[in-house]
């Protein structure tokens, strides 16, 4: 049994559970597993016992900082980590060891934390899967053959086979909620400035979000907890009290007011029957909990889409510019691409995207004026294959997760049910920015209303 | 990008990227001219030249003190 983060602080906070006896199960899962899913880039047992070990003594000596101390988490290899090697999954980094951790690495470190290793991404949380990368990329834990999503790809792997308990994912354009969606775990993307980008490499600065992946809503509210705050080293890091992530779980759902943007994912990119079903199941349950629940009409899907990826697409190329014309055939071939789409988009282009934002985000703020959330899918599908994904895949089929990096408002896909092929299903839930405790009550109540918790991928109980 | 993609302005928006690109890089590219094309098509809505970008920022407590 893999204990949920809340689970196992209470249990190390009663010493009844040592942070040594978890990060080994942990370890051992590693060992049994990630030659077939490649989580890791760079896992680090010595560093991780030796933590664990110190966790120990101090929670004998003096008790726990908190929830996260003795926690075993991984960290997506674009976050930089004093001393230990963090190469983005790019050749062009190869060797690169920083000297100053990551603001969001740092405050997980201070929580207490057990670092397990630096996690697969997609290069420069970009493009993938890939297979002329450093690393192979990771694989899904319910079928190897199948896609994580990405590209916090490696940390979406490692917390649904129960080789962390929590993990940093990184969110461009769906980068965490996808493979909490494809991983059948929890995973938010947090509002625009909540967590410090600071020290983590940037795919596109203005739609860039740093946030929690975890087996349950609750974690994610316990792991945003240690994360959230002000950082005047991040220029986009908001100055906004900080509230309790776990104050609102546990509370009902009674007159919770929930909008189902219901033609993003049967009209405007018609989802598959299991994504359908998961999601008008979730309703039905939200209604029994209480739940006030009703239609949303936005603009099209593909108008959210077109909006987020032209910004994604420019500021990838003006960030990555200098490589890409002096290194452009050291990328992987996926990235090569995306930099080249670079060249076809005008400065006039951006601009028209970056008013479209400023209409969508007037528009998503206008139609939740009488709600608390609204709803959607996480993906379209349980996970294509690995070697299914097209060449091209942002021109494939609109993205249900970019609409919400354009407005910036915190979103979290969790688990709806699993479909045809044993895989997940999922969908996302939204809040208005800065209401995450709004969101984590709504996905902690749905959790906890059904069983899907309950499950871990065949692998990891065999 | 003009309406349509010909070799000669590929070639143009390549040299002003600073890009150079394989032949098999370049058809590749051209692929998804008309995918591209459309995406634009979307972020353009009658608006006017009032219209603000989301980038508009006001001045902080930070800047003024």
């Amino acid at each position: 049994m893999i204990p949920t983060i809340a689970d196992a602080a209470k249990l190390i906070a009663a010493k009844k559970l040592s942070p040594v006896e978890l990060t080994q199960a942990c370890l051992n899962r590693m060992h049994a597993m990630d030659d077939t899913l490649h989580a890791f880039i760079l896992p680090t047992e010595e560093r991780a016992l030796a933590e664990a070990h110190a966790a120990e003594a101090e929670i004998m000596k003096s008790g726990p900082r908190g929830p996260m101390h003795g926690i075993p988490i991984g960290l997506k290899d674009i976050v930089d980590t004093a001393g230990l090697e963090t190469t983005c999954q790019s050749n062009l980094l190869a060797g690169n060891v920083p000297d100053k951790d990551a603001a969001c690495a740092a405050k997980l470190a201070s929580a207490g934390t057990v670092l397990m290793g630096k996690l697969t991404t997609h290069e420069f949380a970009d493009g993938g899967p890939s297979f002329d990368l450093p690393k192979p990329p990771a694989r899904n834990p319910w079928n190897p053959d199948h896609f994580t999503a990405g590209s916090s790809s490696g940390t979406g792997a490692a917390v649904a086979s129960g080789m962390i308990l929590c993990g940093i994912g990184t969110d461009t354009g769906g980068s965490i909620r996808g493979p909490a969606a494809l991983c059948g775990i929890a995973g938010i993307k947090p509002t625009y400035g909540l967590v410090s980008r600071a020290g983590v490499a940037p795919a596109a600065f203005s739609l860039d979000h740093i946030g929690p992946m975890a087996w349950t809503a609750e974690d994610c509210a316990i792991m945003l907890q240690a994360l959230a705050g002000h950082d005047p080293a991040d220029p986009a890091s908001a100055n906004q009290p900080i509230p309790d992530y776990t104050a609102l779980l546990g509370t009902g759902l009674k007159g919770v007011r929930v909008g189902v943007i219901r033609h993003f994912h049967e009209l405007d990119s018609k989802v598959a029957p299991a994504t359908q079903a998961g999601i008008d199941n979730a309703m039905a349950t939200l209604r029994d909990l209480g739940a006030i629940v009703s239609d949303v009409t936005l603009s099209p899907l593909q108008d959210w889409h077109a909006c987020g990826s032209l910004i994604s697409i420019t500021e990838r190329a003006a960030a990555y510019e200098e490589w890409a014309r002096t290194r452009l055939s050291d990328f992987g071939e996926r990235v090569q691409r995306r930099l080249m789409l670079g060249a076809m988009v005008s400065g006039v282009d951006y601009v028209q995207a970056v008013r479209r934002r400023r209409e969508l985000r007037a528009e998503l703020r206008a139609a939740m004026a009488g709600l608390d959330v609204v709803i959607t899918a996480g993906a379209a599908n349980e996970a294509a294959k690995i070697d299914a994904i097209p060449r091209w895949d942002v021109f494939a089929a609109p993205s249900f997760t970019i609409p919400f990096n354009v407005t910036g408002y915190p979103a979290i896909a969790v688990c709806t049910g699993f479909g045809p092929l044993g895989l997940p299903v999922s969908m996302q839930i939204v809040g208005k920015p800065f209401q995450e405790p709004t969101v984590f009550r709504v996905a902690d109540a749905f959790e906890k209303a059904t069983d899907f918790r309950n499950k871990r991928p065949a692998m990891v109980a065999g | 990008m003009p309406a349509k993609l010909t070799d000669e302005s590929l070639d143009y928006l390549l040299d002003a990227a600073g890009l150079v690109l394989s032949p098999a890089q370049k058809a590749d590219l051209a692929t998804i001219h008309d995918a591209l094309t459309a995406m634009k098509a979307r972020v353009r809505q009658p608006r006017g030249h009032m219209a603000e970008l989301a980038h508009t920022f006001g001045y902080t407590a930070e800047d003024l003190g």
